[in-house]
């Protein structure tokens, strides 16, 4: 970091860029956009969404800058629903990424005139009439406002950089830059949530490298616009928050190959490795594609980069991924592009798949089938066979979900940016791409496999328990048998430490899902329900006591009201036997099937970095968890008695970052159930 | 037989080169004043009691199991390192073992050098390398600070250095005003040169995290030494009269 460049780091970190924000409230700008919206399509609406909320902020171009857009109203609209039916629920676009390459080649200009040239072809099409036209509007509002952005710019530089981008192609990595920053800046002012950079080392390269080439750039040059980038992606992120402050799926993916197969890491991935090691702020969130080739000096630079505990790079590898999407039904050339939204949800070009949209509750099938099938006196298989049932009746709910009428968002930019949508005068959500996929997330799988195995060991193995003494202690929440919860807390089969007793119960467990899943020929719009593996936010919503929570206390010796396991990783409070076995575990898994992503969630104590040795045994680690077949791996840094002291002092740790779930966020930020799990979480190599 | 193990620690950093998995085994005859793993000095299974729950330290395997265990992660891994307590003390066990994984894994023996030589020398003749955990060379003051007299780790080490090829090398923690005087060292670096196996010695710094286990143990961390002294930080005086590479280890 160069001293302007820390300049620019310090004030983002101290929200520098606050005060320029009009305090206009959400409520106003929707009352506003409520009364003009009377009438209108849902393309329609989307369109004066952007119409109007442009035209409220005021470019804002400070001097010397180099990646330029500041947001200057604090509140972000909702979708306008006056006249519609507001019972009926509502799908907006999310948790995907637009089609970056796209806007770099053709800019707003490029595209209007492929929308002028659809509506030519299409006006006797009523619906792409409306599509096109609304679409022409969206974009001359995005142009105009890019306009008067550089009209606002005093510097000829940023005024001419203003004046090409976004609405001609780029040109030079600079201006892709700023143009990625300002269309991403837009789409986010408009309401888009959780959207996603895409592949960027893939789309920015060859605009680097040409530069490089002509010497338009130095090196140095170069890595001081992308860390210029980077901290630019700070500047309004407070505004864009999910279910907690940093869930704001500004993720990014690098590495893996192109769509024929080739590896393509390129000077680009190294980068932006390095840049994010060097800034150290919680977005962009890293991704990384590997395989059983990825160079050994990139896989270094990446476990550098997890040593400096920002929870990132989030690992995939494509040896298992790849495979899945296509064995899903995806083209292989398509899976070969893929990346993630937001958080690990894969993302595949050319469709509009609702990755997050289901949540399975594993540890309450689990619970279902225990008590009934106790109660009756079954076996353990009697017991496997009410889990069936229970998971069958659970993916029914979601099924009789799908085929309820809902509205289905449209967004016009973000088909502007896309494939097809122009083509087929279709926007994105309404029929404009060619898969429309849902993602069921499977949350508690590790408690609920414990719980099973507990009772499979305890019941009917070494009978050390009786049936009812179980019940008894489950209606209770183990208030009257502590020393019950002791014993099973003992019992030597757990998820996590390569045992196949408890991992053959986590299979079956997963097996069982995706079957059901399977089932689904049609959610409704075409597509089918993937499988996955997360859990997000669902540990917690899944747990908390509150009116009508279903999960009391369950035979893993869980009482009512604590967290179940998140994505892949042991329960709360089990001991894995340590960082290797726990990756054989979860190399078990059936990816095939399990293909919505969910990653492996593991924690290094951060004094494990002692030395640099450390970093070549974190590069094996990543290269045993290709070879064993995992999907996706989080390998964070955790020092539990830093983030208690951090709950008492917060004023000492407004920069300390954590890991949350599929993003990185401050842990003083973060509301206290999500602290807690973080630091009850296993920290290896203390 | 079976092995009483105290720990498991997959990719371990301090115990040699690569991605190793450490295996601690229970049971010591020393009783160092700054042990700081003393779950692993009592050769019976012991509960231990921390703020948030209990742990039993202390897990028989047979020799088949653990084998198996480590065989099974032997295309991922590096090698083995058997640290303790002391693995010297359960050598029928680990010779065992190291009958059934053959090559299949580097392995490491991290020992005291307390113990039967013949049994150290079976060890050393199954084992890729060695390193010793070397404390205070003085006999009367070694059996102040560890419990027992050095005479006969410094016998073994001679002996050995005698009769098998295996390369080895010394690890000294650095206690404050114990093992880092003069005169230690001193003792350290004229050993070494009658040594002809011997690749280096490595000096590991003082963790003032020691005592962190010793209130699970049901005991108090007191040691008779100034823990705050300052550390030894310059070995380059060490170093011009060690006949073999010496740094400290971070």
């Amino acid at each position: 970091m160069n001293q302007r460049i820390q300049k620019l780091r310090e004030a983002v970190r101290n929200g520098f860029y606050h005060k320029f924000r009009r305090d206009i409230s959400r409520d106003d700008l929707n009352a506003d956009l409520e009364s003009k919206a009377a009438g209108l399509s849902l393309n329609g609406r989307y369109r004066l969404i952007y119409e109007y909320i442009l035209n409220k902020e005021t470019p804002l171009v400070f001097p010397g800058e180099k990646i330029i857009f500041t947001r200057t109203i604090k509140g972000n609209p909702d979708f306008p629903m006056n006249g519609l039916d507001k019972e009926k629920p509502r799908r907006a676009l999310e948790n995907l990424t637009i089609e970056w390459p796209i806007l770099l080649k053709e800019g707003l200009s490029g595209r209007k005139a492929a929308c002028q040239k659809a509506l030519e072809e299409k006006k006797d099409d009523p619906e792409a009439v409306d599509f096109l036209t609304n679409a022409i509007a969206a974009i001359d509002a995005v142009a105009d406002f890019a306009k008067r952005y550089a009209a606002a710019a005093e510097e000829p530089n940023q005024r001419a950089l203003l004046e090409k981008v976004p609405q001609y192609p780029a040109e030079s990595f600079h201006e892709a830059l700023q143009s990625v920053r300002f269309i991403m800046s837009v789409m986010r002012s408009a309401g888009g949530e959780h959207m996603g950079f895409g592949r960027f080392d893939q789309y920015m390269w060859p605009y680097l490298e040409n530069d490089l080439k002509q010497k338009v750039l130095t090196h140095d040059e170069a890595f001081e616009l992308l860390e210029e980038f980077f901290i630019s992606l700070s500047r309004d992120a407070d505004l864009y928050r999910g279910v907690q402050l940093g869930d704001n799926g500004q993720s990014m993916m690098l590495g893996g190959c192109d769509r024929n197969g080739n590896p393509a890491v390129n000077p680009l991935t190294y980068m932006c490795l390095e840049a994010s090691d060097d800034i150290g702020l919680i977005d962009p969130k890293i991704n990384l594609r590997v395989d059983s080739n990825t160079p050994h000096d990139l896989l270094l630079s990446a476990a550098r980069l997890t040593r400096k505990g920002l929870g990132f790079p989030q690992y995939q590898n494509d040896e298992v991924i790849i495979p899945s999407l296509v064995n899903f039904g995806y083209d292989l050339e398509a899976a070969r592009d893929y990346t993630v939204a937001a958080c690990w949800e894969f993302v595949v070009e050319d469709g509009r798949d609702t990755p997050n949209l289901f949540a399975f509750n594993f540890p309450l099938c689990a619970d279902e089938a225990i008590r009934s099938g106790l109660k009756a006196g079954d076996d353990f298989e009697g017991i496997m066979g009410r889990l069936k049932t229970a998971v069958d009746a659970q993916v029914k709910d979601f099924k009789e979900e799908c085929g309820q009428e809902g509205y289905f968002l449209p967004e016009p930019i973000v088909s502007v940016f896309s494939k097809n949508p122009i083509k087929k005068g279709r926007d994105l959500n309404n029929g404009g791409g060619s898969h429309y996929h849902y993602g069921c997330q499977g949350c508690g799988s590790s408690s609920a496999a414990d719980a099973l195995a507990a009772v499979k060991y305890l019941i009917f193995e070494t009978k050390q328990v009786t049936p009812e003494r179980l019940l008894a202690a489950l209606e209770s929440d183990y208030e009257n048998d502590e020393e019950l919860r002791q014993i099973i807390k003992a019992v030597p089969h757990k998820v996590g430490s390569n045992d196949d007793y408890a991992d053959d119960l986590l299979k079956r467990l997963f097996d069982l899902f995706a079957d059901a899943l399977a089932e689904i020929k049609n959610n409704g719009r075409g597509g089918r329900i993937r499988p996955g593996s997360g859990s997000a936010q669902h540990y917690v919503l899944m747990t908390q006591k509150r009116e009508g929570q279903k999960l009391k206390a369950t035979a893993d010796g869980r009482k009512y009201g604590d967290f179940v396991s998140s994505s892949l990783a042991p329960s709360p409070g089990v001991r894995a036997r340590g960082i290797i076995s726990e990756l054989e575990t979860y190399g078990k898994l059936d990816y095939k099937r399990i293909c919505n992503g969910g990653p492996i969630t593991m924690e290094l104590a951060d004094s494990y970095f002692r030395n640099e040795e450390a970093l070549l045994k974190v590069v094996k680690l990543i290269q045993a968890f290709v070879k064993l077949g995992c999907q996706q791996l989080q390998l964070n840094t955790l020092n539990p008695d830093k983030l208690r002291d951090a709950q008492i002092h917060p004023e000492n740790y407004r920069d300390l970052i954590v890991r949350v779930w599929g993003w990185s966020g401050y842990f003083v930020e973060l509301s206290k159930p999500y602290q807690d799990q973080i630091i009850g979480r296993q920290a290896f190599g203390a | 037989m079976e092995g009483l193990l105290f720990d498991i620690a997959e990719a371990s950093i301090h115990d040699g080169p690569g991605l190793r998995i450490t295996v601690f085994l229970k049971g010591c005859p020393l009783r160092c004043r700054w042990c700081h793993s003393p779950e692993g000095q009592s050769a019976e299974a012991e509960t231990l009691v921390f703020p948030g729950g209990t742990r039993l330290a202390g897990e028989y395997w047979s020799p088949q199991k653990l084998a198996a265990y480590l065989m099974d992660k032997s295309e991922l891994l590096d090698g083995v390192t058997f640290s303790g307590g002391e693995p010297l003390l359960q050598a029928d066990f680990l010779l065992e073992v190291l009958d059934i994984t053959k090559n299949t894994l580097h392995s490491i023996i991290d020992t005291s050098g307390h113990g039967d030589y013949q049994k150290l020398k079976a060890l050393a003749e199954r084992a890729e390398s060695l390193h010793f955990g070397l404390k205070v060379l003085n006999e009367e003051k070694a059996k102040f600070w560890t419990g027992q007299s050095s005479s006969l780790i410094l016998d073994n080490i001679r002996r050995l250095d005698k009769e098998c090829a295996t390369p080895y090398c010394f690890r000294l923690p650095l206690i404050p005003t114990v093992t880092d005087s003069e005169e230690n060292l001193t003792a350290i670096a004229l050993l070494a040169k009658e040594l002809k196996n011997l690749t280096s010695v490595d000096f590991l710094p003082y963790n003032p995290m020691t005592g962190g286990k010793y209130a699970a143990c049901g005991r108090t961390y007191e040691p008779p030494f100034n823990e705050l002294a300052s550390p030894l930080l310059d070995i380059k005086a060490f170093q011009a009269i060690c006949p073999v590479k010496a740094s400290i280890l971070d």
